[in-house]
């Protein structure tokens, strides 16, 4: 008797090797070395197993005991916008902002909206002449979760703006409320910081000299937009210039606009307090920059001529002392501590002195010895470098008000500096920046 | 873009979706132990990373590498009374280290160190002294108080930095959080972890029948007492062998068990056992795929899913794992595996006989059910199987080698760039209803697709169950359809496929034998 044999489903059965030789199907195969069904699921045919390619064209450091592929996102391209004003008087109107896609390696472009210009000269009354390297301490911008926060440039005879722009969409999320003391809008943001998932906001709210300025901080919520005051209006000739926290305690160093008197340290426990404390009435000048490190906390001054200015340090247990003292030319009018950061495990403080040659310095304290570890050399860096920010384990130190062009430094290591100047337009610097990642 | 994160050498390395490497700094004396697997568990926006480095750590998207806990401060803080302070009453302290982000979130927090003295004070500051500095990286020191002749700490005063050792406030009890201190615990040597509604689940290589776990939303806080018995205590000397966590259940595999964790709440988490007889051999064996588990144990391939446990394998595939005809059952504790989500496989890497290097590899697949392999290449030794996200948010399956390359799919059949696969498969013996009948097994013509080149060797075998396999025949595949004359006479009749030419493929979609006619007298 005659048959045939017909096998069309090769790719449908698999491999069998429980079934003894005669009990198994048509289709059902007793090995299958690198043969599988089609691998896109095409029934019925057998096919050689895909092919294998590697992924990384260089090695890792050894054989691969295991890894995960992690949903979560991976910065590979940073973008950095930093705050940038005319030259034309002190800190000069705004105009905009540069955008780096390359750290400033080459040339950065300029942004005249989206985001909107940060605020500049708004302060000028109070950051005028000699003082206006004083564009606000740490800066007029913070970043929660990749988003800036920012104050607003343009809006006269209104409140202050504060805006938000994650890096495509730019909005006004609040304006800054009128400070009932005062009665009228406020005059501008002086500085903004970021801690415990808050913002928190000082203001300049009235006043034109030491006699009568007022302002005061603000809690932002980031999420609502919702201000809330902390603690009262300042002592009358005192604003909140320069912030700092320090866990839950918010600190403020204030300045009165004159480089030959004197600022306070004041200090407010988050959740706890319901006024500020005042800490310290200084005796050796206002305050430009505030900075927790340590354990202690720091306050740069500005002095007036004849006189360097000092950083004090504040302990844990409450006792000031003078921690460094600038030293390099003549004492100036106005030379100061403009810009305070940790960076590592390092202190860093930007010194600047406008002396016959200017004098910038920014000097380390690495817990136990300060030392300067850049002294600027050249015209394009002997500006008031008066902010700090970091971004992608880089740190960067912008100069600018005194209506000169911007500097522009940054360093991985604290040690060697590089000078971006030269990729930055000849306009001057806000203390306003972003390093975006995507 | 999402990265993968990958041990290699002794080395956390960052593959990003282009393949590029990047090797993380580890945070200071810690080290990876090379000979040991890895396990990862990803939680909130960090990766966590336990067995291997001598401390358990966590990465980040940027690839900052810091330890998941740290060591609590180990002396007493000495508290005492200083003129000039509002404050009265009699109070201890607590101190924890802290390390934050950027936006001041915790993201990881100390244990506790010693009570401190009770100092009672009367309208002074409360002067903490002898505070502890950290042998780790932190961001600050947190000391929590307790109200005045009170029992319960709440956070009192924080110090930036790490290089204060004193501090006084003389802050009221009304001016501290309303929130108590929170539930810490030291970090165990974790061997296993896993994530699991909203928490950490690990075990502690020092307490191996015991499941720990994480207080709710806080993968550093790991109190002594969030610790579950997984019986039986001192029954083997590998303890838990492997989480297996499914949407609304959490596995824990002994290499003889398998239990449940069930509740929802430190108050009434509870360790059932589910089976008896079946276990987990491998973590790295057990994968969760829409909500249905695959693990190897002795014997097989077994399946935990809505309609219970069950083994997959028995009945096809069963003398794979329960022989010692294919593989090392004596290493199945090295197995790993993968879900391969473009094929919808199981990928599950073994040891062949007589070695204790992973080299073959079988695939179950979930949509027919039927398997196939064992496979295996000549161009590397795998030594991990790991899902990468590309840069189209794909999931892509890729084996890791001894090497230190990931490999994933290509269309050309060739591994890397010269190897050729080495394809084999065997047909059934083909008896034509009548095994005891002798035939005359006629033509032998194959249908497959038309390739651009090569053959296939094709090799009949025919006769008996013993018969020697006959001269093969060549099968031109730029043919298509060929016949390749006939093939012998006997009972039974099988064919063996093969090919390893680098480059080429072979579809065959399938064969014919005609005719068949029986011959001899009966």
């Amino acid at each position: 008797m005659a048959a045939n044999l017909s096998v069309y489903n090769l790719g449908q059965l698999g491999v069998n090797v429980d079934k003894d030789p005669i009990h198994l199907e048509d289709g059902e195969l007793t090995s299958a070395q690198n043969a599988i069904k089609d691998p896109l699921g095409v029934v019925g045919g057998i096919t050689k197993r895909l092919g294998l390619t590697k992924f990384n064209s260089v090695a890792g450091a050894g054989s691969i005991a295991g890894g995960i592929g992690v949903p979560l996102t991976h910065p590979s391209t940073f973008t950095i916008y930093l705050g940038r004003s005319s030259t034309s008087g002190g800190l000069g109107a705004a105009i905009g902002w540069w955008k780096s896609t390359d750290a400033f390696v080459t040339a950065a472009s300029t942004i005249t909206s989206n985001p909107a210009a940060p605020r500049a000269n708004e302060i000028a009354t109070f950051s005028a002449g000699a003082l206006s390297t004083l564009g606000g301490s740490p800066g007029v911008g913070c970043i929660v979760n990749n988003v800036l926060y920012y104050a607003a440039s343009n809006y006269t005879s209104a409140a202050p703006p504060i805006r938000a722009f994650d890096g495509t969409l730019d909005r006004e999320i609040c304006r800054v409320p009128i400070n009932p003391d005062v009665g009228t809008n406020s005059v501008g943001v002086l500085s903004m910081i970021t801690a415990n998932g808050s913002i928190y906001i000082s203001t300049y709210d009235g006043g034109t000299t030491s006699a009568d300025f007022k302002g005061r901080v603000l809690s932002l919520n980031p999420a609502t937009g919702v201000l809330t005051p902390v603690g009262a209006t300042f002592t009358t000739g005192h604003l909140p210039y320069a912030l700092a926290t320090s866990g839950n305690t918010l600190w403020v160093g204030s300045h009165n606009g004159n480089s030959s008197s004197n600022g306070n340290a004041y200090f407010f426990r988050v959740g706890s307090d319901t006024t500020w404390t005042l800490d310290n009435t200084f005796s050796v000048g206002n305050v430009c920059s505030v900075l927790a490190y340590g354990g202690d906390i720091y306050f740069g001054h500005m002095q007036a001529a004849g006189t360097f200015a000092t950083i004090s340090k504040r302990t844990s247990l409450g006792v000031y002392s003078t921690a460094d003292t600038a030293s390099s030319g003549t004492a100036r009018n106005a030379n100061a501590y403009l810009g305070m950061t940790t960076f590592g495990s390092n202190l860093y403080a930007a010194y600047w002195n406008n002396d016959t040659t200017p004098i910038a310095i920014i000097r380390k304290f690495n817990g136990s010895s300060w030392s300067s570890v850049f002294t600027a050399a050249t015209s394009a860096t002997r500006k008031p470098f008066n902010a700090f920010f970091q971004l992608n384990s880089v740190l960067y130190s912008c100069a600018g008000g005194l209506g000169t062009s911007a500097g522009l430094l940054s360093t991985s290591n604290g040690t060697s500096w590089t000078d971006l100047s030269g990729s930055l337009t000849t306009d001057t610097s806000v203390p306003a920046f972003i390093g975006f990642y995507s | 873009m999402a990265f993968t994160l990958i041990q290699s050498g002794s080395s956390l390395q960052l593959v990003d979706t282009s393949g590029t490497l990047t090797t993380l700094t580890l945070p200071s004396n810690v080290t990876l132990e090379s000979t040991r697997t890895p396990r990862f568990a990803v939680y909130d926006k960090y990766v966590v990373v336990v067995n291997s480095p001598s401390r358990p750590l966590i990465v980040d998207g940027v690839g900052t590498v810091r330890v998941l806990g740290l060591k609590p401060p180990g002396t007493v803080i000495t508290l005492s009374g200083v003129a000039g302070g509002t404050l009265s009453g009699a109070f201890t302290v607590k101190q924890t280290f802290r390390v934050k982000d950027s936006d001041g979130n915790i993201i990881t927090e100390s244990d506790y160190g010693p009570v401190s003295n009770t100092s009672a004070i009367s309208s002074q500051y409360l002067k903490a002294a002898g505070i502890t500095l950290s042998s780790d990286t932190i961001t600050e020191t947190q000391l929590y108080r307790t109200t005045a002749n009170g029992t319960v700490y709440f956070p009192w005063t924080t110090l930036v930095g790490n290089t204060a050792t004193s501090t006084q406030d003389d802050l009221s009890d009304a001016g501290l959080s309303l929130v108590a201190a929170p539930t810490l615990g030291t970090v165990p040597d974790l061997t296993l972890v896993v994530e699991w509604r909203g928490r950490l689940w690990g075990v502690d290589r020092a307490k191996i029948d015991y499941t720990r776990y994480t207080e709710a939303g806080v993968m550093y806080s790991w109190p002594t007492s969030n610790s579950l018995v997984v019986p039986k205590i001192g029954a083997d000397t590998r303890g838990v062998t492997a989480y297996i966590p499914r949407r609304d259940a959490l596995g824990i595999g002994r290499r003889n068990s398998i239990h449940q964790v069930t509740g929802t709440s430190n108050s009434d988490f509870r360790v059932v056992k589910l089976s008896e007889n079946v276990g987990v051999e491998s973590q790295e064996s057990v994968v969760v795929y829409r909500d249905t588990a695959y693990w190897l144990w002795k014997d097989g391939i077994y399946k935990w899913d809505t309609n219970g446990i069950s083994c997959i394998s028995d009945g096809s595939v069963r003398n794979w794992f329960a022989s010692d005809t294919y593989f090392n059952r004596g290493v199945y504790s090295t197995s790993f595996a993968m879900i391969d989500p473009i094929r919808n496989k199981y990928l599950l890497f073994l040891a062949a006989v007589g070695g204790s290097t992973i080299n073959r590899w079988v695939e179950y697949d979930l949509t027919d059910k039927t398997w196939w392999g064992p496979h295996k290449t000549d161009a590397f030794t795998p030594t991990a199987a790991v899902v990468v996200t590309d840069s189209n948010d794909t999931l892509i399956p890729m084996i890791g080698d001894s090497t230190g390359f990931l490999s994933q799919n290509q269309s050309t059949r060739t591994d890397w760039t010269s190897t050729g696969i080495a394809m084999s498969f065997d047909s059934k013996f083909h008896d034509a209803g009548t095994p005891d009948v002798e035939k005359y097994f006629g033509e032998l013509s194959i249908i497959g697709k038309v390739q651009s080149a090569g053959t296939c060797a094709v090799t009949p075998t025919v006769g008996y169950l013993n018969s020697t396999a006959k001269t093969a025949l060549v099968y031109d595949m730029t043919k298509g359809r060929q016949r390749l004359g006939r093939i012998g006479q006997g009972k039974l009749a099988k064919l063996n496929f093969a090919h390893s030419t680098q480059g080429q493929n072979v579809e065959i979609y399938g064969y014919e034998v005609d005719p068949i006619i029986e011959i001899g007298r009966r």
